[in-house]
């Protein structure tokens, strides 16, 4: 009996061995795939692989970067912004990202950037510049951490006489925790849907007051201009606004957004 | 049978030509004219038939019986003369015989300014021969070294079109040029041409552009001259033949196929009815001229230099420095141009690369041709080179030489430009040259790296592109969790130790609450045993109920007190000194009794009862 046992427990202990690790391998061939055929010059069906990867929902910075320098290699600087935009989400400390990401900005026919205006001015810019800083898992992780901590060090204080010195400094240590917490809340609020504007036979895209085309249109944007979308798609129409704060509705054939 | 007939074009032309006539003060003249009298079997023949005057209508040109005559052009020209208007009509016509003979073209009339004019009868003798005493011939004059003129055999063929070729030189040297005219002589009857290319090892040809056209007589006989230049430069000595000139020509000629209208109208009867149409059509024909021979000589190994460069021609060469002074470890631009007559596309570098104390970098040279149609090829090339020197000091810089041919003067010359001295000044002191041991120079004279292009930054490589950024399900329900417990856990501990807290003194006040209960009751027991004659258990008794007491009083099992710890009990309780006295009096006498053995009395154990009663009843007070 002790032996099945055994063997039931190998058995058990290889497949969750298998079962996370054939995932990696797999993901690697694919990555691979793309960088031989990126190398070769192949760019269109690099973009395909990465491009299938990221539409199966996969949400990794490194694969939206990828994705953007390839789109970019073909002269598509919508697609192209939208995947350096899709990294910054989930890389937002990449220098590669954010060097990108001013590249193309420096190539775009509008003048805009991938920031919004009221998060870069006012007396919390600091604030939302240190939210931004990090991704809602990171802050996440961090909050837990800091209440695990919290809680060790007070059920400590609580639980055992002598080491009742560590109460007082453990409640203060509440703090802590709220930190990471309040980032979290603050990078959640900000809005990280973030998406570019594809021309269709090099006309601008139009930005409707409504999301309909019988609406007026407030202004037109060209290739690559990024925007923030601000709520969810309504009849086909996307509500964003740009880094100067204007704001409007943009049809979804006329834009690109990967998160 | 053999069917002659005159073939006319362009009658409506004629037809539809009317001069404006003049007051009639000047009479009208017509006139006829050949190139020549005399040709070959094939050859064409020019008519030319002047008319002034006015009033003229048609021109009807007479029948030979073995001639072939065909309209080939008309021009017109307007004069005023004593205020009178002109009108001069030239027509030309080809004139071809069929068969060898002699022939009469007969007189042609016309009506001018009211009176009849007539032509005079022309007369043509065609040999059977297929070479003309008319065509243009080519002598050998003078001495070939002395750059006269070597004409070569004209090429004949049946469209009486020439081609000749004549050089200037017959003996030329190894790599001098000989510049040759070729000219193509015709009748009037060449559309165009293409010319065939030729390639050969033993020459190199050179074409030039452009081409002159003339008329020329040659032996009486008037000729449209198209006249060409091509340029030679044999590579090797002795014998070689410059392949002849080729032409890929278009000519005009007539056909002799019958028209179905000929036919026709002939049935009627011809005259009136003869408007027999004439049809021309080009040929591609190629002609060709006879090959040109050349007596290549070799250059002379008489005075030949040990450094002789190969170049052939007359060249002058210049050099030229930027500057006579500089800083060591500085740039100075030398440059050597050579140019002249020749070709100099071969000419290596004539500066020297090895110039001690210095390093030289040379520039890739610049070479430009001119080809000139009379003088030849004119070339220059230009070297330039960067000399930096390492040492202070005066340099002299060495000559620019070149050894060169002349085939104009027939020997070998040395062409030299001198560059003069060169002062070299100590190297400024962030240029001095690295040496081991010294400090290396400092950044004064580096320049910021200049950026030439931008682009986006490369893949990221050997990453794993499949693991998430963003938080799973998996995540999700792990840290929601893990948050709100670790949130609760310190407050439910909290609430755990409050009551916990709370319970454990609750059972202290209950027992401090109860410690008097508990001692009168066990005093009572302790009167009840004196009242029953007992002294010992009284005692016994009452000592117990005080220890119990003290115990409740202070949380601790009574029985183990001592009498040291039932004083703590009660000084912690406020009790006197006085107070302590009792006790110790008590618990005194009570421990003789239970160790000593001592029996005590009623009254004594009456009073002790009483003692201690008191003392916690005051206690208790306290």
């Amino acid at each position: 009996m002790s032996n099945f046992k055994t063997s039931v427990a190998r058995v058990t202990f290889a497949l969750v061995v298998i079962s996370i690790t054939s995932p990696s391998a797999l993901a690697q061939d694919f990555a691979k795939k793309a960088e031989v055929l990126f190398d070769q010059g192949n760019y269109s069906d690099a973009e395909k692989i990465y491009s299938d990867a990221a539409a199966q929902g996969a949400a990794n910075g490194h694969l939206y970067y990828n994705l953007g320098i390839t789109a970019y290699r073909q002269a598509k600087i919508g697609e192209a912004m939208a995947g350096f935009l899709a990294a910054r989400s989930y890389l937002p400390r990449d220098p590669d990202v954010a060097a990108n990401l001013k590249f193309m900005e420096g190539r775009i026919k509008d003048k805009l950037d991938s920031r919004v205006a009221s998060h870069e001015a006012g007396p919390f810019a600091f604030w939302f510049r240190m939210a931004r800083s990090f991704t809602a898992k990171e802050l996440a992780y961090s909050t837990v951490f800091c209440l695990l901590l919290w809680a060790l060090l007070t059920n400590l204080g609580l639980l055992w006489s002598k080491a009742r010195w560590l109460l007082p400094t453990a409640w203060y240590a509440l703090v802590v925790p709220c930190f990471p917490a309040a980032l979290f809340i603050t990078n959640a609020s900000m809005g990280h849907q973030w998406g570019a504007v594809i021309e269709k036979n090099h006309s601008g895209a139009k930005i409707y007051s409504g999301p309909s085309k019988r609406e007026s249109v407030l202004f037109e944007l060209h290739e690559g201009a990024p925007v923030l979308v601000r709520g969810p798609k309504r009849e086909g129409f996307w509500p964003i606004e740009l880094s100067d704060g204007k704001k409007g509705w943009i049809a979804a054939e006329n834009m690109r957004v990967w998160i | 049978m053999f069917r002659c007939s005159i073939h006319i074009i362009l009658k409506p032309l004629i037809l539809a030509f009317t001069l404006v006539g003049s007051s009639g003060a000047l009479g009208g003249t017509i006139t006829s004219s050949l190139d020549r009298t005399e040709a070959s079997l094939g050859e064409v023949l020019v008519m030319t038939v002047t008319i002034e005057g006015s009033g003229a209508t048609e021109l009807d040109v007479p029948q030979v019986d073995g001639l072939v005559i065909q309209q080939r052009g008309v021009s017109q020209s307007t004069s005023f003369i004593n205020g009178h208007t002109r009108q001069e009509l030239t027509i030309n016509y080809l004139v071809q015989a069929q068969r060898p003979g002699k022939f009469t073209i007969p007189s042609m009339s016309l009506e001018l300014d009211g009176k009849k004019e007539s032509t005079l009868p022309l007369t043509i003798t065609i040999n059977s021969d297929s070479t003309s005493s008319n065509t243009p011939r080519s002598s050998q004059k003078g001495n070939p070294n002395s750059n006269k003129s070597l004409k070569n055999a004209a090429a004949q063929n049946a469209t009486g079109i020439t081609i000749e070729r004549e050089c200037d030189k017959t003996q030329p040297y190894v790599g001098e040029q000989v510049i040759c005219a070729v000219r193509i002589y015709h009748r009037g009857n060449l559309a165009g041409g293409q010319k065939i290319q030729q390639n050969s090892t033993e020459y190199r040809r050179f074409a030039t552009e452009g081409e002159r056209q003339y008329q020329k007589v040659v032996n009486g006989q008037r000729y449209a001259v198209i006249e060409l230049k091509e340029i030679f430069v044999p590579l090797k000595d002795g014998k070689v033949s410059l392949g002849p000139f080729e032409l890929d020509a278009r000519v005009v000629a007539w056909n002799r196929r019958g028209n179905p209208l000929d036919k026709f109208f002939d049935r009627l009867g011809g005259g009136m009815f003869n408007f027999d149409m004439a049809f021309t059509e080009e040929t591609q024909v190629t002609l060709k001229s006879e090959p040109t021979l050349l007596e290549v000589k070799p250059l002379p190994s008489a005075g030949r230099p040990a450094n002789f460069s190969g170049l052939v021609g007359q060249y002058q060469i210049t050099a030229q420095k930027t500057t006579d002074r500089l800083a060591a470890m500085d740039t100075l631009t030398v440059t050597v141009n050579i140019e002249g007559i020749g070709l100099l596309d071969t000419a290596a570098s004539p500066f020297t690369d090895n110039l001690p104390g210095s390093k030289i970098y040379a520039d890739k040279p610049e070479y430009k041709e001119q080809i000139d149609p009379n003088a030849g090829i004119r070339s220059a090339k230009t070297f330039k080179y960067a000399v930096v020197p390492s040492q202070p000091g005066t340099m002299q810089l060495p000559a620019v030489e070149l050894n060169v041919f002349n085939p104009r003067l027939g020997q070998y010359v040395t062409l030299q430009a001198d560059l003069g001295t060169l002062i070299v000044d100590p190297a400024k002191a962030e240029q001095k040259p690295l040496v081991l041991g010294q400090q290396a120079p400092t950044g004064a004279n580096q320049q910021a790296v200049k950026a030439l292009d931008q682009d986006l930054l490369g893949l990221h490589r050997d990453v794993d592109l499949a693991s998430s950024h963003t938080i799973t399900n998996v995540e999700k329900w792990t840290i929601a969790p893990l948050s709100i417990l670790s949130l609760l856990a310190p407050f439910s501990t909290l609430a755990f130790t409050t009551w916990r807290r709370k319970r454990q003194g609750d059972t202290d006040g209950i027992r401090r609450s109860r410690a008097f209960k508990d001692f009168r009751a066990l005093m009572n027991s302790s009167q009840k045993a004196l009242a029953g004659g007992h002294p010992a258990d009284a005692l016994n008794g009452a000592y117990t109920a005080f220890k119990i007491y003290l115990g409740h009083k202070s949380g601790r099992q009574g029985a183990a007190l001592t009498l040291r710890d039932m004083e703590q009990v009660l000084i912690a309780q406020g009790a006197t000194e006085e107070q302590l006295g009792r006790v110790r009096e008590f618990v005194g006498a009570c421990e003789k009794m239970a160790f000593g053995g001592m029996q005590p009395s009623h009254e004594t154990v009456k009073i002790l009862s009483d003692r201690v009663s008191h003392l916690v009843e005051e206690l208790e007070k306290a």
